[in-house]
Protein backbone atom coordinates (compact mmCIF):
# COMPACT_ATOMS: atom_id res chain seq x y z
CA UNK A 1 0.00 0.00 0.00
CA UNK A 2 1.21 3.73 -0.92
CA UNK A 3 1.90 5.40 2.29
CA UNK A 4 2.48 9.01 2.30
CA UNK A 5 2.71 9.75 5.56
CA UNK A 6 6.34 10.37 6.98
CA UNK A 7 8.08 10.74 10.14
CA UNK A 8 10.77 13.67 10.11
CA UNK A 9 13.44 14.43 13.12
CA UNK A 10 13.00 18.41 13.70
CA UNK A 11 14.75 21.08 15.65
CA UNK A 12 14.29 24.85 16.56
CA UNK A 13 16.24 25.71 13.18
CA UNK A 14 13.72 24.39 11.06
CA UNK A 15 11.03 26.46 9.64
CA UNK A 16 8.50 23.96 10.97
CA UNK A 17 9.63 24.51 14.44
CA UNK A 18 6.55 27.07 15.37
CA UNK A 19 4.05 24.42 14.12
CA UNK A 20 5.34 22.36 16.14
CA UNK A 21 4.92 24.60 19.06
CA UNK A 22 1.40 25.78 18.16
CA UNK A 23 0.26 22.23 17.56
CA UNK A 24 1.06 21.66 21.60
CA UNK A 25 0.48 24.44 22.73
CA UNK A 26 -3.79 24.20 20.85
CA UNK A 27 -3.77 20.87 23.29
CA UNK A 28 -2.28 22.07 26.18
CA UNK A 29 0.69 20.71 26.30
CA UNK A 30 4.28 21.82 27.24
CA UNK A 31 6.96 20.60 24.96
CA UNK A 32 9.60 18.71 27.78
CA UNK A 33 12.23 20.79 27.94
CA UNK A 34 15.05 18.01 27.95
CA UNK A 35 13.77 15.66 24.95
CA UNK A 36 16.81 13.94 23.19
CA UNK A 37 14.63 14.33 19.69
CA UNK A 38 11.24 15.46 18.49
CA UNK A 39 9.85 14.23 15.73
CA UNK A 40 7.20 16.02 13.54
CA UNK A 41 4.56 13.97 11.47
CA UNK A 42 4.03 14.64 8.08
CA UNK A 43 0.54 13.54 5.66
CA UNK A 44 1.14 14.34 2.18
CA UNK A 45 2.53 17.90 3.14
CA UNK A 46 0.53 18.79 6.19
CA UNK A 47 1.47 18.52 9.98
CA UNK A 48 -0.50 16.18 11.77
CA UNK A 49 1.01 15.35 14.54
CA UNK A 50 4.19 15.45 16.96
CA UNK A 51 6.03 13.66 19.47
CA UNK A 52 9.28 13.51 21.36
CA UNK A 53 11.34 10.81 22.56
CA UNK A 54 13.44 10.79 25.50
CA UNK A 55 15.71 7.76 26.81
CA UNK A 56 12.94 5.15 26.43
CA UNK A 57 10.16 7.24 26.98
CA UNK A 58 7.48 8.91 24.36
CA UNK A 59 6.60 12.32 25.52
CA UNK A 60 4.84 15.73 24.27
CA UNK A 61 2.18 13.95 22.04
CA UNK A 62 -0.05 15.54 19.61
CA UNK A 63 -2.03 15.40 17.17
CA UNK A 64 -3.94 17.84 15.06
CA UNK A 65 -7.48 18.10 15.94
CA UNK A 66 -8.95 17.24 12.90
CA UNK A 67 -6.72 13.94 12.87
CA UNK A 68 -8.15 12.67 16.38
CA UNK A 69 -9.78 9.56 16.88
CA UNK A 70 -8.40 8.34 13.36
CA UNK A 71 -5.29 5.85 12.82
CA UNK A 72 -3.09 8.80 12.88
CA UNK A 73 -1.91 9.03 16.45
CA UNK A 74 -1.18 5.00 15.76
CA UNK A 75 0.74 5.03 12.85
CA UNK A 76 2.70 7.82 14.35
CA UNK A 77 3.58 5.99 17.19
CA UNK A 78 4.34 2.56 15.14
CA UNK A 79 7.19 4.35 13.44
CA UNK A 80 8.50 5.90 16.93
CA UNK A 81 8.15 2.48 18.64
CA UNK A 82 10.14 0.74 15.74
CA UNK A 83 13.36 3.61 16.30
CA UNK A 84 13.06 3.30 20.20
CA UNK A 85 12.91 -0.62 19.77
CA UNK A 86 15.84 -0.73 16.76
CA UNK A 87 17.65 1.30 19.16
CA UNK A 88 17.86 -1.30 21.70
CA UNK A 89 15.43 -0.19 24.61
CA UNK A 90 13.53 -3.21 25.64
CA UNK A 91 10.71 -0.97 26.96
CA UNK A 92 9.38 2.10 26.05
CA UNK A 93 7.69 4.30 28.52
CA UNK A 94 4.58 7.07 27.70
CA UNK A 95 4.28 9.86 30.86
CA UNK A 96 0.78 11.39 29.99
CA UNK A 97 -2.72 13.09 31.97
CA UNK A 98 -4.93 10.68 32.59
CA UNK A 99 -7.28 12.09 29.81
CA UNK A 100 -5.40 10.32 27.43
CA UNK A 101 -4.33 6.61 28.49
CA UNK A 102 -7.13 5.31 26.85
CA UNK A 103 -5.63 6.27 23.51
CA UNK A 104 -2.25 4.41 24.34
CA UNK A 105 -4.20 1.84 25.91
CA UNK A 106 -5.51 0.84 22.17
CA UNK A 107 -2.10 0.53 21.36
CA UNK A 108 -0.57 -2.04 23.62
CA UNK A 109 0.43 -0.01 26.40
CA UNK A 110 -0.06 -0.68 30.14
CA UNK A 111 -0.21 1.17 32.95
CA UNK A 112 2.29 1.48 35.65
CA UNK A 113 0.98 3.86 38.07
CA UNK A 114 -0.88 7.39 38.57
CA UNK A 115 -0.55 10.26 40.60
CA UNK A 116 -3.12 13.57 41.19
CA UNK A 117 -2.06 16.46 42.98
CA UNK A 118 -4.44 18.89 43.28
CA UNK A 119 -6.53 19.13 39.62
CA UNK A 120 -3.33 17.88 37.72
CA UNK A 121 -2.63 13.88 37.39
CA UNK A 122 0.00 12.19 35.44
CA UNK A 123 -0.11 8.77 34.31
CA UNK A 124 3.04 6.18 33.65
CA UNK A 125 2.32 3.50 31.02
CA UNK A 126 4.72 1.18 29.54
CA UNK A 127 4.91 -1.20 26.47
CA UNK A 128 5.55 -4.13 28.45
CA UNK A 129 2.18 -5.67 29.40
CA UNK A 130 3.54 -6.94 32.43
CA UNK A 131 6.90 -4.92 32.82
CA UNK A 132 6.65 -3.86 36.86
CA UNK A 133 5.59 -6.91 38.34
CA UNK A 134 8.90 -9.11 35.72
CA UNK A 135 10.69 -6.47 37.44
CA UNK A 136 9.07 -6.72 40.73
CA UNK A 137 9.91 -10.84 40.62
CA UNK A 138 13.32 -10.55 39.83
CA UNK A 139 14.20 -8.64 42.90
CA UNK A 140 11.81 -10.23 45.09
CA UNK A 141 14.60 -13.32 44.82
CA UNK A 142 16.67 -10.94 47.08
CA UNK A 143 13.99 -10.93 49.98
CA UNK A 144 15.06 -11.14 53.15
CA UNK A 145 14.01 -12.74 56.62
CA UNK A 146 14.90 -9.92 58.66
CA UNK A 147 11.93 -7.73 60.91
CA UNK A 148 13.25 -4.04 60.02
CA UNK A 149 14.41 -3.85 56.40
CA UNK A 150 15.33 -0.30 55.11
CA UNK A 151 16.24 1.09 51.96
CA UNK A 152 18.17 4.26 50.57
CA UNK A 153 17.58 5.60 46.97
CA UNK A 154 21.20 7.23 45.72
CA UNK A 155 22.47 8.16 42.78
CA UNK A 156 26.01 8.96 44.15
CA UNK A 157 27.50 11.33 41.66
CA UNK A 158 29.68 10.46 43.21
CA UNK A 159 30.02 8.53 46.22
CA UNK A 160 30.46 10.53 49.04
CA UNK A 161 31.22 10.10 52.87
CA UNK A 162 28.01 11.92 53.22
CA UNK A 163 26.89 9.02 51.21
CA UNK A 164 28.98 6.40 53.43
CA UNK A 165 28.17 7.92 56.77
CA UNK A 166 24.00 7.89 55.62
CA UNK A 167 24.76 4.56 54.38
CA UNK A 168 26.87 3.13 57.59
CA UNK A 169 23.37 4.91 59.90
CA UNK A 170 20.66 3.64 58.04
CA UNK A 171 22.64 -0.10 58.70
CA UNK A 172 23.03 0.34 62.31
CA UNK A 173 19.38 1.24 62.51
CA UNK A 174 17.34 -0.87 60.89
CA UNK A 175 18.38 -5.28 60.48
CA UNK A 176 19.05 -5.19 56.29
CA UNK A 177 19.29 -2.10 54.26
CA UNK A 178 18.84 -2.19 50.72
CA UNK A 179 21.07 0.83 48.79
CA UNK A 180 19.09 0.66 44.76
CA UNK A 181 21.38 3.03 42.81
CA UNK A 182 19.38 5.14 40.13
CA UNK A 183 19.82 3.54 36.52
CA UNK A 184 19.28 6.85 34.33
CA UNK A 185 22.24 7.99 32.35
CA UNK A 186 22.28 11.42 32.89
CA UNK A 187 24.65 12.07 35.21
CA UNK A 188 28.55 12.44 34.07
CA UNK A 189 29.44 9.14 36.35
CA UNK A 190 28.29 6.57 34.32
CA UNK A 191 25.95 3.68 36.22
CA UNK A 192 28.25 1.19 36.08
CA UNK A 193 30.97 3.51 38.24
CA UNK A 194 28.70 4.93 40.50
CA UNK A 195 27.55 1.95 41.25
CA UNK A 196 30.70 0.49 42.17
CA UNK A 197 32.17 3.22 44.25
CA UNK A 198 28.86 2.49 46.51
CA UNK A 199 29.67 -1.31 46.14
CA UNK A 200 33.84 -0.37 47.22
CA UNK A 201 33.04 1.97 49.73
CA UNK A 202 30.27 0.24 51.56
CA UNK A 203 31.99 -3.63 51.44
CA UNK A 204 32.60 -3.26 54.89
CA UNK A 205 28.88 -3.37 56.11
CA UNK A 206 27.75 -6.57 56.35
CA UNK A 207 23.62 -5.91 56.28
CA UNK A 208 24.08 -3.82 53.07
CA UNK A 209 22.98 -5.32 49.91
CA UNK A 210 23.65 -2.37 46.34
CA UNK A 211 21.38 -3.16 43.70
CA UNK A 212 20.51 -1.39 40.65
CA UNK A 213 17.54 0.39 40.49
CA UNK A 214 16.49 0.09 37.18
CA UNK A 215 13.71 1.40 34.86
CA UNK A 216 10.90 2.15 38.13
CA UNK A 217 13.04 4.37 41.01
CA UNK A 218 14.05 7.70 39.99
CA UNK A 219 14.84 6.99 36.54
CA UNK A 220 14.03 8.76 33.36
CA UNK A 221 10.57 7.63 33.02
CA UNK A 222 9.46 7.88 36.64
CA UNK A 223 10.84 10.95 37.80
CA UNK A 224 12.38 13.18 34.52
CA UNK A 225 12.25 16.52 36.57
CA UNK A 226 15.25 14.88 39.02
CA UNK A 227 17.92 15.86 36.17
CA UNK A 228 16.34 19.13 35.58
CA UNK A 229 18.35 21.98 37.00
CA UNK A 230 15.36 23.96 38.68
CA UNK A 231 12.14 22.45 40.65
CA UNK A 232 8.77 23.22 38.40
CA UNK A 233 5.14 22.59 38.57
CA UNK A 234 5.40 19.01 37.50
CA UNK A 235 7.87 18.13 39.89
CA UNK A 236 5.92 17.65 42.92
CA UNK A 237 3.75 15.39 40.51
CA UNK A 238 6.28 13.23 39.39
CA UNK A 239 7.91 12.81 42.63
CA UNK A 240 4.56 11.39 43.95
CA UNK A 241 4.24 9.17 40.84
CA UNK A 242 7.49 7.91 41.69
CA UNK A 243 7.32 7.23 44.95
CA UNK A 244 4.08 5.61 44.96
CA UNK A 245 5.67 3.04 42.60
CA UNK A 246 8.47 2.58 45.24
CA UNK A 247 5.77 1.96 48.30
CA UNK A 248 3.52 -0.61 45.80
CA UNK A 249 5.87 -2.30 44.04
CA UNK A 250 9.25 -2.07 45.50
CA UNK A 251 8.28 -1.85 49.78
CA UNK A 252 5.87 -4.54 49.28
CA UNK A 253 8.03 -7.26 47.51
CA UNK A 254 11.05 -6.87 49.56
CA UNK A 255 9.07 -5.59 53.28
CA UNK A 256 10.80 -2.50 53.48
CA UNK A 257 10.01 -0.51 56.55
CA UNK A 258 11.65 2.74 56.57
CA UNK A 259 13.19 4.68 53.83
CA UNK A 260 16.14 6.75 54.78
CA UNK A 261 17.13 10.36 53.55
CA UNK A 262 19.50 12.92 53.94
CA UNK A 263 18.68 16.45 54.85
CA UNK A 264 18.56 18.43 51.64
CA UNK A 265 20.24 21.94 52.15
CA UNK A 266 21.11 22.74 48.48
CA UNK A 267 18.82 20.91 45.73
CA UNK A 268 15.27 22.47 45.22
CA UNK A 269 14.37 19.16 43.57
CA UNK A 270 15.37 16.84 46.03
CA UNK A 271 14.02 18.93 48.85
CA UNK A 272 10.33 18.86 47.23
CA UNK A 273 11.00 14.92 45.98
CA UNK A 274 11.89 14.32 50.26
CA UNK A 275 8.50 16.21 51.20
CA UNK A 276 6.18 14.23 49.05
CA UNK A 277 8.10 11.34 50.47
CA UNK A 278 6.86 11.88 54.07
CA UNK A 279 3.32 12.53 52.80
CA UNK A 280 3.00 9.52 50.54
CA UNK A 281 5.37 6.72 52.29
CA UNK A 282 3.23 7.22 56.02
CA UNK A 283 0.21 6.36 54.16
CA UNK A 284 1.66 2.85 53.03
CA UNK A 285 3.01 1.96 56.22
CA UNK A 286 7.11 2.93 55.88
CA UNK A 287 8.68 5.21 57.92
CA UNK A 288 11.14 8.19 56.20
CA UNK A 289 13.71 8.71 58.27
CA UNK A 290 15.51 12.13 57.57
CA UNK A 291 19.31 12.01 59.31
CA UNK A 292 21.07 15.25 58.88
CA UNK A 293 23.89 15.34 56.57
CA UNK A 294 27.37 14.55 57.73
CA UNK A 295 29.20 17.92 57.74
CA UNK A 296 33.07 18.86 57.43
CA UNK A 297 33.71 22.02 59.54
CA UNK A 298 30.86 24.06 58.55
CA UNK A 299 29.81 22.73 55.01
CA UNK A 300 27.15 19.57 54.55
CA UNK A 301 29.06 17.17 52.36
CA UNK A 302 27.36 16.84 48.95
CA UNK A 303 28.03 15.04 45.35
CA UNK A 304 27.95 18.54 43.34
CA UNK A 305 30.40 19.97 46.07
CA UNK A 306 32.73 17.50 44.99
CA UNK A 307 32.20 17.70 41.22
CA UNK A 308 32.81 21.72 41.82
CA UNK A 309 36.29 21.08 43.13
CA UNK A 310 36.82 18.83 39.97
CA UNK A 311 35.74 21.14 37.78
CA UNK A 312 37.75 24.13 39.40
CA UNK A 313 40.86 21.56 38.74
CA UNK A 314 41.19 20.86 43.09
CA UNK A 315 41.09 17.33 42.94
CA UNK A 316 42.75 17.07 46.27
CA UNK A 317 40.71 19.65 47.94
CA UNK A 318 37.85 17.26 47.30
CA UNK A 319 39.73 14.65 49.07
CA UNK A 320 38.79 15.22 52.48
CA UNK A 321 34.88 14.87 50.79
CA UNK A 322 34.96 11.29 49.39
CA UNK A 323 36.21 8.14 51.38
CA UNK A 324 39.67 6.42 49.70
CA UNK A 325 37.67 4.41 47.19
CA UNK A 326 36.29 7.23 45.88
CA UNK A 327 39.48 9.15 45.85
CA UNK A 328 41.30 6.67 44.28
CA UNK A 329 39.27 6.26 41.42
CA UNK A 330 39.06 10.22 40.94
CA UNK A 331 43.12 9.75 40.38
CA UNK A 332 43.03 6.94 37.97
CA UNK A 333 43.31 6.54 34.57
CA UNK A 334 39.82 5.35 34.23
CA UNK A 335 38.73 8.87 35.85
CA UNK A 336 40.01 10.86 33.38
CA UNK A 337 37.37 11.43 30.61
CA UNK A 338 34.35 11.87 33.59
CA UNK A 339 37.05 14.68 34.81
CA UNK A 340 37.23 16.47 32.07
CA UNK A 341 33.17 16.36 30.90
CA UNK A 342 32.98 17.77 34.49
CA UNK A 343 35.16 20.49 33.44
CA UNK A 344 33.58 21.20 29.86
CA UNK A 345 30.10 21.27 31.35
CA UNK A 346 27.57 23.20 33.48
CA UNK A 347 24.43 21.50 34.11
CA UNK A 348 23.19 20.26 37.59
CA UNK A 349 24.01 16.45 36.92
CA UNK B 1 13.18 -23.56 22.12
CA UNK B 2 14.50 -19.88 23.54
CA UNK B 3 14.52 -16.97 22.24
CA UNK B 4 17.68 -15.30 21.21
CA UNK B 5 16.03 -11.26 21.66
CA UNK B 6 12.81 -9.38 22.06
CA UNK B 7 11.47 -9.17 18.12
CA UNK B 8 8.66 -6.85 16.84
CA UNK B 9 6.29 -7.71 13.28
CA UNK B 10 3.45 -6.08 12.01
CA UNK B 11 2.18 -2.37 12.10
CA UNK B 12 -0.58 -0.98 13.71
CA UNK B 13 -2.02 -0.38 9.95
CA UNK B 14 -5.89 -1.09 9.64
CA UNK B 15 -6.17 -4.77 8.57
CA UNK B 16 -2.57 -5.66 10.13
CA UNK B 17 -1.68 -6.93 13.83
CA UNK B 18 1.20 -5.66 15.25
CA UNK B 19 3.32 -8.68 17.52
CA UNK B 20 5.97 -7.99 20.14
CA UNK B 21 7.81 -10.61 21.63
CA UNK B 22 9.31 -10.53 25.03
CA UNK B 23 10.23 -13.06 27.77
CA UNK B 24 9.18 -13.40 31.14
CA UNK B 25 10.25 -14.07 34.45
CA UNK B 26 6.78 -16.57 35.19
CA UNK B 27 7.69 -19.40 32.55
CA UNK B 28 4.41 -19.48 30.98
CA UNK B 29 3.18 -17.82 27.70
CA UNK B 30 1.28 -14.86 28.46
CA UNK B 31 -0.67 -12.88 25.37
CA UNK B 32 -2.22 -9.64 25.96
CA UNK B 33 -4.54 -8.70 23.38
CA UNK B 34 -6.23 -5.46 22.10
CA UNK B 35 -8.45 -5.58 19.58
CA UNK B 36 -11.28 -3.49 17.81
CA UNK B 37 -12.78 -6.64 17.92
CA UNK B 38 -11.86 -8.22 20.98
CA UNK B 39 -15.45 -9.00 21.75
CA UNK B 40 -16.33 -11.09 18.98
CA UNK B 41 -12.83 -12.35 17.88
CA UNK B 42 -10.52 -11.86 20.74
CA UNK B 43 -10.14 -15.71 22.04
CA UNK B 44 -10.03 -16.71 18.51
CA UNK B 45 -7.09 -14.77 17.81
CA UNK B 46 -5.51 -15.68 20.82
CA UNK B 47 -6.20 -19.46 20.27
CA UNK B 48 -4.01 -18.63 16.69
CA UNK B 49 -1.12 -16.82 18.97
CA UNK B 50 -0.66 -19.91 21.60
CA UNK B 51 -0.90 -22.10 18.45
CA UNK B 52 1.68 -20.82 16.45
CA UNK B 53 4.34 -20.33 19.90
CA UNK B 54 3.47 -23.66 20.53
CA UNK B 55 4.56 -25.31 17.44
CA UNK B 56 7.65 -23.66 18.02
CA UNK B 57 7.90 -25.52 21.27
CA UNK B 58 8.59 -21.38 23.22
CA UNK B 59 7.93 -21.68 26.76
CA UNK B 60 8.43 -18.19 28.88
CA UNK B 61 7.31 -16.01 26.30
CA UNK B 62 5.35 -12.47 26.77
CA UNK B 63 2.84 -11.24 23.67
CA UNK B 64 1.70 -8.01 23.03
CA UNK B 65 -0.58 -7.88 19.99
CA UNK B 66 -2.61 -4.63 19.07
CA UNK B 67 -4.79 -6.09 16.26
CA UNK B 68 -6.18 -3.88 14.06
CA UNK B 69 -8.90 -6.36 12.58
CA UNK B 70 -6.46 -8.94 10.86
CA UNK B 71 -7.31 -12.29 8.99
CA UNK B 72 -6.28 -15.03 10.70
CA UNK B 73 -3.92 -15.84 7.47
CA UNK B 74 -2.12 -12.30 8.61
CA UNK B 75 -2.43 -13.08 12.04
CA UNK B 76 -0.77 -16.10 11.62
CA UNK B 77 2.22 -14.93 9.17
CA UNK B 78 2.85 -11.52 11.27
CA UNK B 79 3.86 -14.02 14.50
CA UNK B 80 5.51 -16.46 12.89
CA UNK B 81 8.00 -13.58 11.21
CA UNK B 82 7.85 -12.19 15.05
CA UNK B 83 8.70 -15.90 16.26
CA UNK B 84 11.75 -16.24 13.72
CA UNK B 85 13.10 -13.02 14.59
CA UNK B 86 13.38 -13.95 18.25
CA UNK B 87 15.20 -16.55 17.55
CA UNK B 88 17.22 -14.99 15.06
CA UNK B 89 16.27 -17.25 12.28
CA UNK B 90 14.94 -14.71 10.14
CA UNK B 91 17.15 -16.12 7.16
CA UNK B 92 17.38 -19.24 7.28
CA UNK B 93 14.06 -20.24 6.73
CA UNK B 94 12.42 -21.45 3.75
CA UNK B 95 9.11 -19.26 4.31
CA UNK B 96 7.24 -21.27 1.86
CA UNK B 97 7.20 -24.42 3.63
CA UNK B 98 6.67 -22.57 7.24
CA UNK B 99 3.28 -21.46 5.84
CA UNK B 100 2.27 -25.02 4.56
CA UNK B 101 2.47 -27.11 7.08
CA UNK B 102 0.03 -27.74 9.92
Amino acid sequence: MFKSSELRKIDENDIEWQDILDLLENQGIKLDPFVDQTYSYFEGDKLVGTASVAGSTIRSIAIAKHKQGSNTLSEMMNDIMEILYDSGHGNIFIYTKSDAVRSFQNIGFYEVDRAEVEHDSVVLLERKPDGIRNFVKTIERLKTGHEEIGAIVMNANPFTLGHQYLIEYAAAHCDFLYVFVVSTEKSVFPFDTRMNLIKEGTSHIENVYVLNGGNYIISGATFPNYFLKAPDSATKLQAKLDITIFARYFAKALNIKKRFIGTEPYCGTTEIYNETMKEVLTRFGVEVCEIPRKKIGEAPISASMVRKFIKEGELKAAKSFVPKTTFDFLVSKDAKPIIEAIQKSDSRH
Amino acid sequence: MEIVKSSSAGTLDSCDIQIRIETNEIGTNEIYLKSVVEMQFGDQIKSLISGVLDKHNLKGVTVNAVDRGALDCTIKARVESAVMRALGREILEDWSVIHHDK
